[in-house]
């Protein structure tokens, strides 16, 4: 790719070193031109040669995909309407649906992009990228969220003033309309496209199928003509989506073409085919490229059939497969026979040649005419979406340009022709014969084929990289560039992008609580209120819909008279305390009333109420309920503590209840309070020592520094210098365990070694929805836990990345029995194989929505966890096929259940060879699979019970009536 | 353990009501009480046991019971929160098995905590549990034949402190 930057070199080493720590200098550089009142003083970025602009907003401006090739005067205009803006941590700088009136780029701290609800984070943004170019290009709205991160300058560059610009530079306008007209014609191929495969009317079509498409279709590009962009009457039309609709079309309506995210001449020019060729024939190129797009475990190719398309992946991932039995192939593979015999009667095996990522290309074989057919079926994994360009596009393409240009082409093709036999070992012995190349692009890729074979369940990590990095800008290739222009569009991940209409879940609210006491209602005696009771609302502002408090304050019932003897009833005491173990505390302090006898066993006995659960009167209870009425009866005796979702609860009541129930209590329970700080849970994790369970899922306030030190540490023996250096080596980074010890006291002397902070006994930690732990509190666990935790849920903690994993990787972690990682999606194939080297005894796994998986993963984890009996693949579209389950199949003989519900790539011949290999198999959720409805059709449930297996399988069918087709 | 005759070893008891009842020992074992008594007595006696606080219609029930669940592992001794599981969680059996009488269901209760059978408590225990919940005071006393020994006062008080859960 040509970049153009002039005097880049000085410009890169200023950004990278920074040696221009202030901002406002910045600020302050360029707005003395247009506003005089600021005091010039010249920053040291204004080297440039453009007055007013700074050298690396320059590189920036330019980095933009768009004014690659503008010239600086047209930069200089530009930087002239450029508004710095600085906007604090948390603060939202677009909303996903807002109209666009500007684009931005980030020049000094860190914003994420995010879910409308700000829940979950696609990507974070560094310096240099630039955001919201989508909106004022294609005049849509807003399609993702950006949250600041940190105090962060953007500067900004209104829609009006690019279009006042614009028409002064005929050449950058011709660029940009090129691209423009490029995209148009990419979305009106789009429209039929989508327009043909329905029935209906176009229009109706589209705004069943999303709305987004069909803004993006009436709203798009307008500037070609006019070189004006306005507002599309449409786009005001738009209405805010509340919530994201769950059909699966959407997800599939939701194109990268259509955002805009695509530059197609970038594209192309990637193409290393096509790298040489001339603008005019590119622009060529990109007015015939048709888009196309394919659904989940599609051919796209098959084997043996004619046609001279090439493909170029936009998005999605696709498989190259060679179909062919082995006899008529000639390919001999050895692992095949003894699959075969496993899998039983399997008939259709195929042979999984490569995996190809955005960015890469197929089909070219045989449009180059090296070979007559095609040569082996290319079908995708994910929703696939490609630009297609006809054979006969091509010819005339040869036609137009020199043939020097074809003849390149040719020769580079030849060329990775010859590299891709000496790749692919499996074909080095057939290749001399036939040329039964798969595809040119195999030299491109490097092979990520699994160590599948080793018999040693330890998994090494050598070969898995290449398969980890998946690209998160599908059209762009690593800039290696300090400035990096990251395209921030949300629809990043293909996978995360289908997963998140369906499966966006906001955070936990607590639940409407139905009312408790709905059947005994009735029965219930409501005493009647004491009207003189005076009724004044909180003094202190609480949460927003905490009912007011009755002011009085409640006495206990002083009552000293002995019981009389009528008080006992026809039990003894012991049977009434097992009775009294069956109730909760409401219940409990209702049943006081019913005799003086029980009140005293109520109020004395050690042997009830040892568990406390609230969630049932989570409404209820507040802050002074807890202090004046729960915590005064309920003492010391309860073990184990539930609050979840006890929402009106502050600190307040938290402390008292922890101070109250501390030292006795082993599970804590507290999910979905939100409103309590981690000062206050500190407080209680140090009044329960004893804690060995604690839920603190959805908990805002929880982060790193916090969990550590709930989960604790021993301070080492060693002075702290060594033990620093020490945890240096061990973990790669500071000792976290120190660092919190010297914030944690407010005199900085250091604890005397052995002291034990936080819980000692912790081994079952849930922690779902604590967006705020991140990869150091993964290294915490493995350092100073790793011996003891039995269990862990994280699930949807998105902000933990592969990193965290590779921390526990070091450290075995031998009670570990279950986890749970569900809407971890970020976690790609490296975290599993951290994950199958440091829990090795694991039982239970919980993947699924981790759609960043391939089938990689659920290789490695058959060969590396054996003692799995319960595996949760959910929506792992992308790691569960036929091959993954066989494997499967072959390593996890002790499974009882298993998962693949929403795995699109599982047909009849992986689910027989899962009941055929795990003979202890019970439970099996096929549950909209929609390739397994052939076989589920031939009646594959009750041939398997006719062989006197007894394999539960759920089966709900895929959903199509959603969609309503 | 000297017989080995095919026949499973049975034991006799007699309940309050003089009723002889033949019953295998390991049946009879799930006792506590029983059991310990067995014990006691050492090796082969063959004397009836006598069981003096229940009578042959609950005896009967309780062996029933007993019968089904022979097999039982011995109930964990720690008292961790999975055996503390919530009151509904009555198997079917058992659910089935309580369905008498009010009379009865106390009776069984009264006798497998005098037999020391701490499963058949807990069932019934759970069960009566459950009847009672959401009742007011007065069905329970009513219930278990307890008379109101509060004062008026004494009884607005603790109604006062019950408020706080109720819908506001």
């Amino acid at each position: 790719m040509r970049r153009y930057r002039p005097g880049s070199p000085a410009a890169h080493s200023r950004v990278n070193s920074g040696p221009v720590p202030d901002p406002f200098s910045l600020i302050r550089a360029y707005e003395s031109e247009t506003n005089p009142t600021k005091p010039i003083r010249p920053s040291p970025l204004t080297a440039s040669t453009i007055q007013g602009l700074p050298l690396d907003l320059l590189d920036r401006l330019r980095s933009f995909p768009l004014f690659l090739s503008a010239p600086d005067s047209f930069l200089a205009a530009i930087g002239t309407h450029l508004r710095p803006q600085l906007y604090q941590s948390h603060d939202y700088i677009l909303t996903e649906g807002d109209h666009a009136k500007a684009m931005y780029w980030l020049v000094r701290g860190a914003v994420r992009v995010t879910s409308r609800d700000g829940e979950s984070t696609y990507a974070e943004l560094r310096p240099g990228a630039f955001f919201g170019e989508i909106g004022i290009l294609m005049d849509i709205p807003r399609t993702a969220t950006i949250i600041a991160n940190m105090r962060s300058l953007v500067v900004r560059l209104n829609k009006e003033d690019l279009k006042k610009e614009l028409p002064n530079f005929p050449d950058v306008e011709r660029v940009i309309m090129e691209e423009a007209k490029e995209r148009l014609s990419i979305l009106e191929r789009k429209k039929k496209e989508i327009g043909s495969s329905t029935t209906k009317e176009p229009s109706k079509a589209f705004q069943r199928n999303g709305k987004r498409t069909r803004d993006t279709i009436d709203g798009d590009v307008e500037m070609g003509d006019s070189g004006v962009l306005r507002e599309g009457e449409v786009v005001s039309a738009y209405k805010k989506r509340k919530s994201p609709s769950p059909g699966l079309a959407e997800a599939a309506a939701l194109s990268v073409f259509g955002s805009g995210s695509v530059n197609v001449r970038l594209l192309l020019k990637e193409l290393p085919l096509f790298s040489s060729l001339p603008p005019e024939i590119l622009h060529f190129i990109g007015l015939n490229a048709q888009p196309r797009s394919f659904p989940p475990f599609t051919d796209i190719i098959q084997q043996g059939t004619q046609g001279r398309d090439v493909y170029f992946i936009v998005r999605g991932e696709v498989e190259v497969v060679n179909t062919k039995p082995p006899e008529e192939n000639g390919h001999a593979t050895m692992n095949m026979g003894r699959r075969k015999s496993i899998a039983g009667g399997e008939h259709n095996f195929q042979q999984v040649k490569a995996r190809l990522r955005a960015g890469q290309y197929f089909g070219e074989v045989t449009s180059l005419s090296l070979a007559p057919r095609r040569t082996a079926t290319v079908r995708s994994i994910s929703s696939v979406e490609c630009l297609m360009i006809s054979g006969d596009v091509l010819n005339e393409l040869w036609q137009r340009c020199s043939p020097d240009v074809r003849n390149q082409v040719e020769t580079v093709a030849k060329e990775r022709l010859e590299a891709g036999r000496e790749t692919d070992t499996q074909m080095t012995d057939v290749m001399d014969s036939t040329p039964a190349i798969d595809e040119l692009a195999i030299a491109d890729i490097i092979v990520p084929r699994t160590p599948r074979k080793k018999s040693v369940p330890t998994v090494t990590f050598s070969e898995t990289p290449s398969t980890i990095e998946i690209p998160l800008t599908p059209t762009r290739r690593e800039e290696k560039s300090v400035i990096e222009p990251y395209d921030p569009d949300p629809f990043l991940n293909v996978d995360l992008d289908n997963m998140r209409s369906r499966s966006r879940r906001g955070s936990l609210a607590p639940p409407t609580p139905e009312s408790p006491q709905s059947t005994s209602d009735d029965s219930r005696p409501k005493s009647p209120s004491p009207n003189g009771t005076p009724l004044s609302p909180s003094p202190l502002p609480k949460h927003s819909s905490t009912p007011p408090e009755p002011a009085f304050s409640f006495k206990r019932p002083r009552i000293i008279r002995r019981p009389s003897r009528f008080g006992k009833g026809i039990f003894p005491d012991p049977v009434l305390t097992v009775i009294f173990q069956h109730l909760d505390v409401y219940e409990l302090m209702m049943m006081r009333s019913v005799s003086m006898h029980w009140l005293k066993i109520i109020t004395t006995s050690q042997d009830i109420l040892h568990t406390l659960d609230l969630t049932k009167y989570n409404r209820q209870v507040t802050d002074r309920t807890l202090t004046d009425i729960i915590c005064p009866f309920v003492g010391t005796r309860p073990n184990s503590v539930d609050i979840s979702n006890c929402f009106h609860v502050t600190d307040e009541g938290f402390g008292a209840l922890a101070t109250t129930c501390g030292p006795n209590v082993k599970i804590w329970r507290m999910k979905s309070v939100w409103d309590i700080t981690g000062p206050a849970v500190l407080e209680m994790v140090n009044k329960a020592k004893g804690l060995e369970e604690v839920d603190l899922s959805n908990c805002r306030k929880v982060g790193d520094n916090l969990l550590a030190r709930v989960i604790g540490w021993v301070v080492p023996e060693l002075p702290p210098a060594v033990a620093m250096a020490q945890h240096a080596q061990i973990n790669g980074r500071r000792s976290f365990g120190q660092k919190m010890a010297g914030q944690g006291q407010p005199v900085p002397q250091p604890l005397p070694p052995g002291t034990v902070v936080g819980c000692p006994k912790l081994r079952r930690l849930t922690l779902s929805y604590c967006k705020h732990i991140t990869d150091r509190s993964m290294a915490h666990i493995a350092v100073h836990a790793a011996s003891r935790i039995e269990q862990i849920d994280l699930t949807r903690c998105t902000t933990i990345t592969d990193v965290g994993f590779q921390h526990w990787s070091v450290y075995p972690f031998p009670k570990l029995t279950k986890l749970c990682l569900a809407d971890c999606t970020y976690l790609t194939d490296n975290a599993i194989v951290y994950l199958t080297n440091a829990a090795k005894s694991l039982r239970e796994l919980d993947l699924s929505f981790c759609c960043a998986l391939s089938d990689t993963a659920t290789e490695v984890l058959a060969l590396g966890l054996p003692s799995l009996t319960h595996l949760n693949l959910a929506f792992c579209g992308s790691a569960v096929s036929d091959t993954s389950l066989r494997c499967i199949s072959l390593h996890l003989l002790e499974l009882k259940q298993l998962s693949v519900r929403g795995c699109v790539r599982v047909t009849g011949t992986g689910v027989e060879a899962v009941v055929e290999g795990c003979r202890d198999l019970e439970l099996f959720d096929v549950s909209q699979c929609k390739n397994l409805s052939r076989w589920l059709d031939a009646g594959g449930v009750d041939a398997v019970r006719s062989r006197g297996r007894i394999v539960k399988f759920e089966t709900v069918a895929d959903g199509k009536w959603r969609t309503g087709r | 353990m000297a017989t080995s005759t095919e026949a499973p070893k049975t034991v006799t008891l007699t309940t309050s009501d003089n009723a002889d009842i033949q019953v295998e020992r390991e049946v009879a074992e799930r006792s506590i009480l029983i059991k310990n008594l067995l014990e006691d007595l050492g090796g082969d006696s063959n004397e009836a046991i006598p069981i003096p606080n229940v009578n042959e219609a609950v005896m009967k029930k309780v062996l029933e019971w007993c019968e089904q669940h022979r097999k039982d592992p011995p109930a964990s001794q720690d008292d961790d929160s999975d055996s503390r599981k919530k009151s509904t969680d009555i198997d079917e059996w058992d659910q089935k098995f309580m369905q008498v009488d009010q009379e009865m269901l106390f009776e069984i209760i009264l006798a497998a905590n005098y037999l020391d059978i701490k499963a058949l408590l807990d069932v019934g225990c759970k069960t009566v549990a459950n009847m009672i919940k959401g009742k007011s005071p007065d069905e329970i006393r009513k219930t278990f034949n307890i008379q109101n020994d509060f004062t008026p006062e004494e009884e607005d008080q603790i109604r006062r402190e019950n408020e706080w859960a109720e819908d506001r």
